[in-house]
């Protein structure tokens, strides 16, 4: 029997060759889709696994709570590793990560300066699976100034000799041993860097320090630990270690914080969940992270699932539309198969099963276009993703199961609609015996609609929100503004440096400081006009010199900058709108902001010499947030050199500034970057998606189309004799179009209807991520649903067209 | 073979109702040859296909072989049209995409017999009806006379118990609706009980008797002088 129905499946398909195109292709390229998206998402989820023991890992972070803002920070204080394997039975083991700045590697002849020189504890390598290539990976980070390098770090120095017992000559005069080499970080692992120095290079990270929050801290837990449990006990830890240490300083008590609505709670995050739930489920701040960290968000993954439905739904719609369609085509042989004792199931099972090898087909054109795709797209997001078809033993059976459940769905409807023809109507009139219209046929029409549109107008919000806070006014200048990153390694020389550079006519004013718009601007506590109290402000600071606001054209609110004129200015700071918003005083010019130093442990005061107009140091995900500028000598080990230069013959400039570069730094190399390109990076993920949406947005309405088209074919071919007739009644061509579009005009604006509240709820949501977002205006919404209306319209006209044009004996002599 | 009782069908649509069968008491004996005529619109299809088991009749009664089927399910008509009914049609009614053999085929494979008798069958059938040589083509090679030919063949082919003709004759010319006739005959001889519908008089008369329907209802019935005994 099986054999009968593909006979009539493969003629079928020969004879109707514009509909089998289209509806195998139609199909393939929502396939193509779905696989791609998924393979994306899967590849999302992977992270991290490597790790033998990925499943025991957690990281600590710490949920504050104060003064109703929440922030919840991925680092936690060096000596909390230590008291929760004393205190907690269910540690096995703990290991922390930290991180000191920037350093000059020097072997040889050989300067580089490396930005990724992580700090861990010995036993790191018990805990993450990175296998070494050279050395003992037990041992290698017990010494002090140990250093275990990447396999791509030791190509970098070393070639092809074993590095191991060699040194780095350190920045002015230090030494690090190479006791290892490891493999590189796998690719997917949500962190990852060159160069791991032993934790005990720096003898302070063994003290009994609460304040600084610098270390990722890594507990190793016994199976089947109640993590619930061990947060709750956590609280123990800020009582007993954390808050003596801070009454003190403070002088309030934990109840008394607690009280006034504010927590200060630790918690553990899986290893697992760092990558994709890091921001969506425990709400760590970004800029909290390492700067080495790959991050995701599990809210993309859900975006491009849906997207991927959302395509193959159109198509599995279109098949399913075009196939009852054409029905009337197949009326005849239901009726003949039904007297010559075929049932109901009998059928059910030829429709679903011709429905079944037509997904075959289109599965199997799909994984030769995602293999054709795949190359682009792979570029397009910056991935490696790749259909195994053969090495993995799952995918031929998956994709054969695959093809099974969509040809099942989609040719479930058409079965049961075709099967239930009565035979004895169709072999008298030749007709199903249904109405030409359909319910679900248009029911499945304006769901593709729906889909379309909302799809159209995420494309153009996503697009109008980068565009918005790409020309957002950001409270400074950042055309022409030149960033070098490796700035300190001209540290004592920037002075003279600056000076020297000033003399090239392009360069306008240029200034240093700390790092800027990144993760991880570090932040303080302070109190206003006091020595102690409660009512700590959080902000955070960057180290700026003289020049900082007239080369970013940052404008003054109050008071006055820096200035040389005057000899106090190293105990003044400047601070921003948002920071003297918290103070609830109007002129807080002239008053006292104490500061903690977390070295000392007590409170250093400074004076208010200014406020500046707020400017985004962060990302736009932020609203501007208090900060503090405190006049160099900086503190911090990344420093920036940034320069305002003229925006015309930029290369020479460049050219002209890196050759005054290496008068100071010597062989290396400047590392530059334009500030508006920096900025756009914070934006990848954003941009990504935004892409992504686009081009699947388009694929969608493609796919839409190709289905209205072979639709309308089948309509008008069944009201080819109306059509002639109401010409031979004399209806003009443009009437015939209205009449066989009305129908369909009516479904695209029902669809506009459906689509507009859902994208409007949806893009809204999207929209929440950014601290600075567009108004969400009307006229996307009508842009899009008349976008789509000319679309169907289009293609609707064109077919109709083709029939009505003709001579109406033509028509007429068609039955 | 076949007695109906009051048998009635009603078409409702959704604003008038029609009465396409009022009443029809009929009984058709094994082994005869009926003839139905009547002018358009009297019924004569709607009869046929309850006859067929294609439909249920909306009142009355119905034994097909001695047992009530007038409220099978649709499931159960099938199951007795495979097993005991051949059509043949005014428009034969062949799958285009399906070659003769594979048409003719048809009927058996719904049957589930094993392929060294299906094709024994099909064979045979194919041979009687003088149409072997054709078997590898598609109906829309061959002429209006072939093509009901193929549809007697794949009519017959299971040995149905008997055979529903709704106008056979009517999309052919004189020398083949002959030659078709000729056929039923030959089959009503060998044992074949014969149903069917005509418009012309003249084939009417190949039945031994003739039952003429008017707006629903069995107007008269007359038996065949020739075979009248």
């Amino acid at each position: 029997m099986f054999s009968n129905y593909y006979k009539i499946f493969v003629r079928t398909l020969s004879r109707q060759k514009v509909f089998s195109f289209i509806n195998i292709t139609g199909l393939a390229i929502g396939i193509t889709c779905f696989i791609i998206l998924f393979l994306f998402v899967l590849d999302e989820f992977g992270y991290d696994k490597y790790n033998e023991k990925a499943e025991q890992i957690y990281r600590v972070i710490l949920q504050l709570r104060f003064k109703g803002e929440d922030a919840t920070n991925a680092k936690t204080a060096p000596a909390l590793g230590n008291v929760l394997k004393k205190d907690f039975p269910e540690v096995i083991s703990f290991t922390r990560l930290g991180y000191f700045g920037q350093h000059n590697l020097r072997y040889n002849n050989k300067v580089i300066r490396e930005g990724d020189i992580y700090t861990a504890d010995s036993n790191y390598f018990d805990i993450f699976t990175l296998p070494f290539v050279y050395g003992d990976s037990k041992n290698a980070l017990k010494n002090p100034n140990s250093i275990v390098i990447s396999e791509t770090a030791a190509a970098k120095y070393f070639g092809n000799e074993n590095p191991l017992g060699k040194t780095f000559t350190v920045d002015d005069g230090g030494t690090y041993l190479i006791t290892g080499v490891m493999k590189d970080y796998p690719q997917k692992s949500s962190f990852s860097c060159n160069f791991l120095l032993s934790m005990s290079t720096y003898s302070e990270t063994a003290n009994q320090d609460w304040f600084n929050l610098g270390y990722t801290t890594f507990l190793v837990l016994k199976k089947k630990t109640n993590i619930s449990e061990f947060n709750n006990k956590m609280k123990n830890v800020v009582r007993d270690y954390v808050w003596p240490q801070a009454s003190a300083v403070l002088g309030f008590s934990l109840e008394n914080f607690n009280k006034s609505g504010n927590a200060y709670a630790l918690k553990l995050q899986p290893l697992s969940s760092i990558y994709l739930h890091s921001q969506s489920d425990y709400g760590v701040d970004t800029n909290s992270e390492w700067g080495n960290m790959r991050l995701s968000n599990i809210s993309y993954s859900y975006i491009f699932l849906a997207i991927g439905t959302f395509v193959l739904l159109i198509a599995v719609f279109n098949f399913m539309n075009l196939a009852t369609a054409k029905s009337e085509k197949r009326a005849r042989e239901v009726g003949i198969r039904k007297t010559l004792g075929s049932d109901r199931r009998n059928l059910i099972v030829q429709f679903i099963s011709e429905s079944i090898f037509t997904c075959l087909l289109s599965v199997i054109l799909s994984v030769v276009l995602v293999q054709m795709a795949l190359p682009s797209f792979n570029d397009l997001v910056s991935r490696n993703l790749s259909l195994d078809l053969f090495n993995n033993f799952y995918t031929i059976p998956i994709l054969f199961l695959f093809a099974c459940l969509v040809g099942f769905i989609s040719g479930s409807y058409p079965a049961f609609y075709l099967s239930s023809f009565q035979s004895s109507h169709i072999l008298k009139s030749g007709g199903s015996g249904k109405s030409r219209k359909s319910r679900i046929r248009s029911v499945l029409v304006i769901t593709q609609f729906a889909i379309s549109i909302t799809l159209i107008i995420g494309t153009i919000i996503i697009k109008d929100q980068l565009e918005y806070i790409q020309n957002k006014n950001l409270g400074f200048n950042k055309d022409a503004l030149i960033t070098i990153n490796n700035g300190s390694t001209i540290r004592k020389d920037t002075k003279s440096f600056q000076e020297e550079i000033s003399k090239i006519s392009a360069v306008q004013s240029s200034t240093a400081s700390s790092l800027m718009f990144t993760s991880g601007i570090p932040g303080s506590g302070y109190i206003y006009n006091k020595m102690s109290g409660k009512d700590v402000i959080t902000a955070q600071f960057l180290d700026v010199d003289f020049n900082f606001t007239k080369t970013y054209q940052i404008q003054m609110k109050e008071g006055r900058y820096f200035s040389n004129e005057f000899g106090s200015d190293s105990g003044a700071v400047v601070i921003n709108e948002a920071m003297a918003k918290k103070f609830n005083d109007k002129d807080p010019v002239g008053n006292n902001l104490a500061e903690l130093n977390s070295d000392t442990k007590e409170m250093v005061p400074f004076k208010i010499i200014g406020v500046v107009k707020d400017f985004n140091y962060e990302s736009l995900h932020k609203k501007v947030r208090p900060l503090v500028l405190h006049l160099s000598p900086v503190q911090q080990a990344v420093t920036i050199i940034t320069i305002r230069v003229s925006p015309k013959n930029l290369d020479q400039t460049i050219k002209s500034i890196e050759e005054v570069w290496h008068k100071f730094a010597g062989n290396e190399k400047m590392f530059y970057r334009f500030v508006d390109e920096n900025l756009a990076r914070m934006y990848r993920n954003e941009q990504k998606i935004a892409t992504i949406t686009t081009v699947f947005s388009f694929l969608a309405i493609i796919i839409a189309c190709l289905g209205l088209f072979g639709l309308v074919s089948f309509i008008t071919e069944q009201r080819t004799k109306e059509i002639g007739v109401r010409k031979v009644l004399g209806a003009s061509v443009g009437e015939i179009i209205l009449m066989v579009s009305k129908e369909f005009i009516k479904w695209v604006l029902l669809a506009n209807l459906i689509a507009w509240p859902i994208a409007y709820y949806v893009m809204n949501n999207w929209l929440q991520n950014f601290a600075y977002r567009m108004e969400l205006s009307w006229s996307v919404f009508i842009i899009s649903g008349i976008m789509a209306l000319i679309i169907a319209v289009a293609t609707v006209s064109y077919q109709v067209a083709k029939v009505a044009v003709q001579n109406p004996v033509t028509s007429l002599r068609y039955e | 073979m076949i007695r109906t009782n009051n048998l009635r069908k009603i078409y409702t649509t959704e604003e008038v109702e029609t009465t396409a069968l009022e009443n029809v008491h009929i009984e058709i004996k094994e082994g005869e040859f009926v003839s139905i005529m009547g002018p358009s619109g009297c019924g004569k299809s709607t009869l046929m296909n309850i006859l067929g088991l294609l439909d249920n009749p909306s009142g009355g009664e119905y034994f097909f072989t001695g047992t009530d089927v007038a409220k099978y399910s649709e499931r159960q008509r099938a199951m007795m049209r495979k097993e005991n009914i051949g059509f043949v049609f005014q428009s034969f009614n062949l799958i285009d995409e399906l070659t003769i053999y594979e048409n003719v085929e048809l009927p058996l494979l719904y049957l589930k017999m094993p392929v060294d008798e299906r094709k024994r069958k099909v064979k045979k059938v194919l041979e009687i009806m003088e149409i072997m040589h054709r078997r590898n083509h598609f109906p829309q090679q061959l002429s209006g006379g072939q093509q009901q030919r193929v549809a007697v063949a794949r009519a017959i082919v299971a040995e149905p118990k008997i055979i529903l003709a709704d106008e056979p004759t009517g999309n052919l010319d004189s020398s083949h609706g002959d030659e078709v006739m000729k056929m039923l005959t030959e089959l009503n001889d060998g044992g074949t009980t014969v149903v069917m519908v005509t418009h012309s008089p003249t084939y009417a008369e190949y039945g031994h008797r003739v039952i003429h329907l008017f707006d629903g209802k069995v107007v008269t019935e007359n038996f065949n002088s020739k075979f009248h005994v």
